[in-house]
């Protein structure tokens, strides 16, 4: 636009932007850096109180649940990109191929779980789960198989029963992302490489694959951090339990919030969720760099 | 052979389809039950008898319109607020270039990758301070922070898209840029409009964490709160559970069924500018 114009409105230009500059500083900016500011002090969420530097952090780090709820992060944040990842490029890539009938109805019936609410899941799932009238052990007892065992009971499987959830409600996001990415890709590529005479074969694993390959990158980066701040479906199924075995860093950060009314420990969690987070997807972007300047 | 290799990947296609949609039907089917039924005698066939009263029951015991009427309200007042600021922030990011809105761009876009948790404590503490505790604004303003970055990417593109002599001209006929704005620009955001209403809709429908930190009061609460105060309560009784867990998702599945591709291609849309 040019100069004069943007002076002559330059009210309404203000005016313009203003909400969301607004909104956004005080809801993200300013409590980001309370966040930080926060974590250094002992603070029961009324009156601040002692400064102790990074004494919150110490004392996170040799808390009884921290090893506990590191590992069951990372399990779970792998499990999310094995799970959501793998099998979501495994069905855009069978769903694009022109063959293939009824690829709109899969693609739509696998994003149905997406759409339900989170304490709608969690609760179907209890139940599938539940170790004496569950559908899974009534399954099994069909099939005679003596494989009942109380899921969300025990160490191991109540950590991958909780994980298996929450991926598959949300496989078909994943899915329908990598979907789109793979059907972006112009069609003269591989009618290019079809008059070179490339086959099928050829064609998927130099042409679709490495095309699509920064659409899956963003849903590996999506599926980890997920992993690292998922709350909902732990909290809602197992409340961490039994015992800690399912504990993770947001449930420390829930605990610290509304069992313990510990508010500067809680803040210290916060930002080390944060730190994870943006740490996690600066190293994946510097890893996988080298990808973008072949097929920029 | 080829004709086998076909075979195996639509079964494979069809037992997804199986994974994805059985708990559903399960789900539906014991919701017409009675426990007898679904624990022992019948826990996978259509129900012996269609139990209404399982409806009639957790509709009485359990609050639903409220809860529903919360939830539309949040996701409604969500909605129009992120497009309203959105719409117009962009619009300003796009067509002015200099250094400030440079930064506010950066800023806005790289609260994309902020975890809620990183705001929630300072929120929680504010909320308490100014009075918010009694109302939805105290779920609805911060939903409205955390849509913006992706409004402004899904707007950002398109409004580089749009010529800005259809503007120029405009002002030549001096016009306030107020009047174009709504006049010419606004017109032609209806696509981007419509998939940010989805993609919004979506994610405010489903929240959960903070809503459970900042909803406290029943009357409040929106519908994935709500379901969970009624499940602990009548955590014995699978049918009536059952009942409200398919009442509390008909109208998302409904709504689903008309205008499934056009919510698909929306949120795929939004994967691509993440």
């Amino acid at each position: 636009m040019n100069s004069a114009l943007l002076k002559k409105n330059r009210k309404w230009l203000i005016l313009f932007a203003a909400p969301a500059v607004i909104i956004f500083g005080i809801i993200i900016i300013i409590p980001l850096f309370q966040t930080f500011y926060y974590s250094t002090f002992e603070w029961n969420g009324i009156k601040l109180g002692e400064f102790l530097g990074t004494g919150n952090y110490r004392k996170l780090f040799s808390s009884r649940e921290i090893n506990t709820s590191l590992i069951n992060s990372i399990v779970y944040a792998v499990f999310l990109v094995i799970y959501q990842v793998g099998l979501g490029t495994f069905f855009a890539f069978l769903l694009t191929q022109s063959k293939i009938r009824g690829a709109v109805f899969f693609r739509n019936v696998y994003f149905v779980p997406v759409l339900l609410s989170v304490s709608v899941v969690s609760q179907l799932w209890i139940w599938i789960y539940n170790g004496d009238y569950g559908l899974i052990n009534q399954l099994t007892k069909l099939l005679q198989i003596d494989w009942s065992q109380n899921w969300l009971n025990q160490k191991w499987t109540s950590l991958l029963a909780v994980a298996f959830v929450e991926s598959w409600k949300g496989m078909g996001y994943i899915m329908l992302i990598i979907y789109a990415g793979v059907r972006n890709i112009p069609e003269v590529y591989h009618e290019a490489a079809s008059i070179d005479g490339a086959s099928a074969v050829q064609k998927f694993f130099h042409i679709t694959v490495p095309l699509a390959a920064p659409t899956i990158r963003i849903t590996v980066v999506m599926c980890l951090t997920n992993g690292f701040r998922a709350f909902d479906t732990t909290y809602l199924m197992t409340g961490g339990g039994p015992g800690i075995y399912t504990y993770n860093l947001t449930i420390m950060m829930y605990q610290a919030m509304m069992g313990r009314n510990d508010y500067g420990y809680g803040s210290a969690i916060a930002a080390f969720i944060v730190v994870i987070c943006v740490g996690l997807m600066y190293v994946i972007n510097t890893l996988t760099k080298r990808y973008d300047k072949i097929y920029d | 052979m080829k004709k086998i290799k076909r075979a195996i990947l639509y079964v494979v296609l069809i037992f997804y389809a199986v994974i994805s949609l059985y708990p559903l039907l399960w789900m539906f089917l014991y919701s017409f039950k009675d426990n007898n039924e679904i624990f022992v005698t019948n826990p996978f066939g259509l129900p012996k008898v269609w139990r209404f009263e399982n409806y009639v029951n957790a509709f009485t015991q359990f609050d639903v319109l409220t809860y529903f009427k919360n939830s539309m309200i949040v996701a409604a007042a969500t909605i129009f607020l992120v497009e309203l600021s959105a719409l117009l922030f962009c619009y300003v990011i796009a067509r002015v270039k200099n250094r400030l809105t440079g930064f506010l761009h950066f800023l806005v876009s790289s609260g994309m990758f902020i975890p809620i948790q990183a705001v929630m404590i300072p929120l929680v503490i504010t909320v308490r301070k100014f009075g918010f505790t009694n109302s939805l604004l105290s779920v609805i303003v911060p939903y409205t922070a955390l849509g913006l970055p992706f409004a402004c990417m899904l707007f950002y593109g398109f409004y580089l898209g749009i010529p800005v002599e259809l503007e120029e001209s405009a002002f030549m006929d001096g016009a306030n840029l107020g009047k174009i704005y709504f006049k010419i620009i606004l017109p032609q955001m209806k696509s981007p409009i419509v998939v940010l209403v989805i993609y919004q809709f979506m994610s405010c429908w489903n929240e959960f964490n903070l809503a459970l930190i900042m909803l406290t009061k029943n009357h409040l609460k929106t519908l994935p709160l709500g379901l969970v105060n009624f499940w602990t309560a009548y955590q014995a009784q699978w049918g009536e559970v059952g009942a409200a867990m398919i009442m509390a998702s008909i109208p998302i599945l409904v709504i689903y069924l008309f205008f499934s591709n056009q919510i698909t291609e929306s949120m795929a849309i939004s994967g691509m500018k993440n």
